[in-house]
């Protein structure tokens, strides 16, 4: 098995949906976890993580959800729901990827996927990210080195 | 007066979808309301160096990242007058193939197949059709395996820098490549058995223009410096450099896309519009795919872009393998990167796109800092014309109710393979 996969999601031209990005940012920095973690970086595209996430117990994504508390973090054990009909003309939401990847490869059925959530209340173009969130983003990494941690 | 509102064609803060006012069974009115953020990152890149510029640019699009940071290269490297290589071209060239396979796979299999089969999403076609899920899965993989072996990741290119690469692919990277691509050929079959087996959508016909990167003498994504539109059968050219010719943007109430049209008509952009105005794209292997979905080009239905895409899939496989024993066969040169030195000046960058012409053009002041950007998308400048098609869809349609229009307009936006909602992906709760 290769080590445990951390993704960030999300893209850092839009302000507060970068912040599952700027969070593996600081993650894939610390040499203390590179030796037992790997840290990517996927934009708003689930799906060309497929190969990397082949032959891992366990992947954790961060990503940004939205909602009326910015900065606060939750952690989902199943992925968000999806909506029945597919709402986007271009791409799958990411849930929806990773349920799309997980339905056809088996080989992705028995690896454990977390969701760290990070609220924010808007995107707009810009490169930086809320107060709120970006005073956020220390926790959401402590809380993805807590999961690590977790056996 | 009635109204036929969709609303769910994008996800960029909420706005985008479309609008199709009647009266009686007369069209009224048309809109396709687009709120793209792209036209507002150019703001991002004022007063950034030459070589902040494509990692920045290539994060509009997560589909696109190879697009959006070549044809930024080629912007700056015009602007700062740097001639990279021919290796480098190359690579790039090869880049953008591997961009076009993924994107391409993305778009067929998970977005234009379900509407065909009459099914809300490609999760509930993957419960009936697994294999052809799976298919389009190891095409887009393909794809992403060689934007990582030649951009360095499989998403957001690192190794393509202003003047050439930072790192170039390894024979044993080549070769793994190739492998990739020879088990592809039967996938490829396979994909065209079913886009082929898939019912007719000739619902909306119209003569239409088409615009593309004009290359006469090659297959080319990325090289070229001349434009061409056609239309009713003539051809006209417009230097790259002299784009705003092509697109004569205007801005309308409706929509933060401006509208681009050429003589005061629209035209599309995209698989269709290479297909038509590069004939010899047609190489045997893509006229045989053609003509196995029944594709004849000029087309007057937008919905042939699908075909046409498909049949762009079988050709950039073959080129893509062409261009890798061609690799394997010379050898890479770890040649490093021309030498850029600042200066002053405009440049502009013109590629094809996996959805059609990709415009980057960048002012940069002796420092090498940029004080004016444009960057114009292939949505955008599709946008007038899905409006034409839009109307033209509901016109033509025998059928009146409102769920049956609906689905044949979102078919119609989805066949342009818009690239609406990639800036942002917030999960909504």
């Amino acid at each position: 098995m290769k080590p445990d996969l951390v993704i960030g999601l999300g893209n850092p031209l839009m302000g507060d949906d970068g912040a599952g990005a700027a969070a593996a940012e600081v993650l894939a920095n610390d040499r203390r976890l590179a030796r037992r973690v790997d840290v990517i970086s996927a934009d708003t595209d689930v799906l060309s993580c497929a190969n990397q996430m082949e032959r891992r117990r366990r992947v954790l994504l961060i990503d940004a959800v939205e909602g009326d508390i910015p900065g606060s973090i939750s952690v989902l054990r199943e992925s968000p729901p999806l909506a029945g009909q597919q709402q986007h003309a271009h791409h799958l939401s990411a849930p929806a990827m990773l349920a799309l990847l997980r339905q056809v490869t088996p080989t992705l059925r028995d690896t454990e996927f977390t969701w760290i959530l990070v609220t924010v209340n808007s995107a707009s173009v810009g490169m930086q990210l809320s107060p709120e969130v970006a005073a956020a983003i220390p926790k959401v990494v402590e809380r993805v080195r807590q999961e690590l941690r977790r056996r | 007066m009635s109204t036929i509102v969709i609303d769910h064609l994008a996800r960029v803060e909420g706005h985008g979808g479309i609008t199709v006012e009647l009266e009686g069974d007369a069209v009224k009115n048309v809109r396709f309301d687009v709120f793209e953020g792209a036209r507002l990152l150019e703001g991002l890149v004022r007063g950034r160096r030459y070589d902040e510029i494509a990692p920045i640019v290539s994060r509009i699009c997560s589909i696109c990242s190879p697009a959006h940071c070549l044809t930024s290269l080629k912007a700056t490297e015009n602007a700062l007058g740097v001639q990279v290589s021919p290796q480098t071209e190359f690579l790039r060239e090869l880049l953008l193939r591997g961009e076009s396979i993924q994107s391409h796979a993305l778009h067929l299999f998970f977005l234009a197949v379900p509407d065909y089969l009459d099914r809300p999403s490609a999760i509930a076609v993957a419960a009936e059709h697994p294999a052809a899920v799976m298919l389009g899965l190891r095409l887009k993989r393909l794809g992403n395996l060689i934007q990582e072996t030649i951009g360095g990741r499989a998403i957001h290119p690192v190794n393509a820098v202003p003047g050439g690469f930072g790192r170039v692919p390894t024979a044993d990277q080549l070769i793994a490549i190739r492998g990739a691509l020879m088990e592809a050929i039967p996938d490829a079959e396979a994909m065209l058995d079913l886009i082929a087996s898939l019912p007719d959508a000739g619902f909306c016909h119209t003569p239409t223009a088409y615009a593309a990167l004009h290359s006469p003498d090659s297959d080319r994504y990325y090289a070229g410096a001349e434009l061409m539109i056609v239309s009713n059968g003539d051809r006209a050219t417009v230097p790259a450099a002299d784009y705003r010719s092509l697109t004569n943007e205007k801005p309308v109430a409706h929509s933060h896309a401006k509208h681009s049209t050429f003589h005061g008509n629209p035209f599309m952009v995209g698989s269709l519009a290479r297909l038509t105005v590069n004939p010899s794209r047609l190489t045997e292997r893509s006229a045989t795919a053609a003509g196995r979905l029944k594709l004849s080009i000029p087309s007057d239905n937008p919905m042939d872009n699908n075909k046409a895409q498909a049949v762009e899939l079988v050709n950039d496989l073959g080129l893509a393998l062409d261009m890798v024993e061609r690799l394997i066969h010379d050898g890479v040169k770890d040649e490093g990167c021309v030498p850029v030195t600042p200066r002053a000046g405009t440049g502009v960058g013109v590629t094809e796109a996996p959805r059609g012409l990709l415009v980057h053009s960048y002012t940069y002041d002796e420092q090498g800092c940029v004080v004016a950007a444009d960057v114009i998308t292939p949505t955008a400048m599709n946008a007038a014309s899905l409006e034409q098609h839009l109307r033209k869809t509901v016109e033509q349609s025998a059928e009146r109710d409102e769920a049956t229009l609906k689905k044949k307009l979102q078919m119609i936006a989805r066949a342009y393979d818009p690239c609406i909602s990639c800036s942002v992906h917030l999960i909504r709760r």
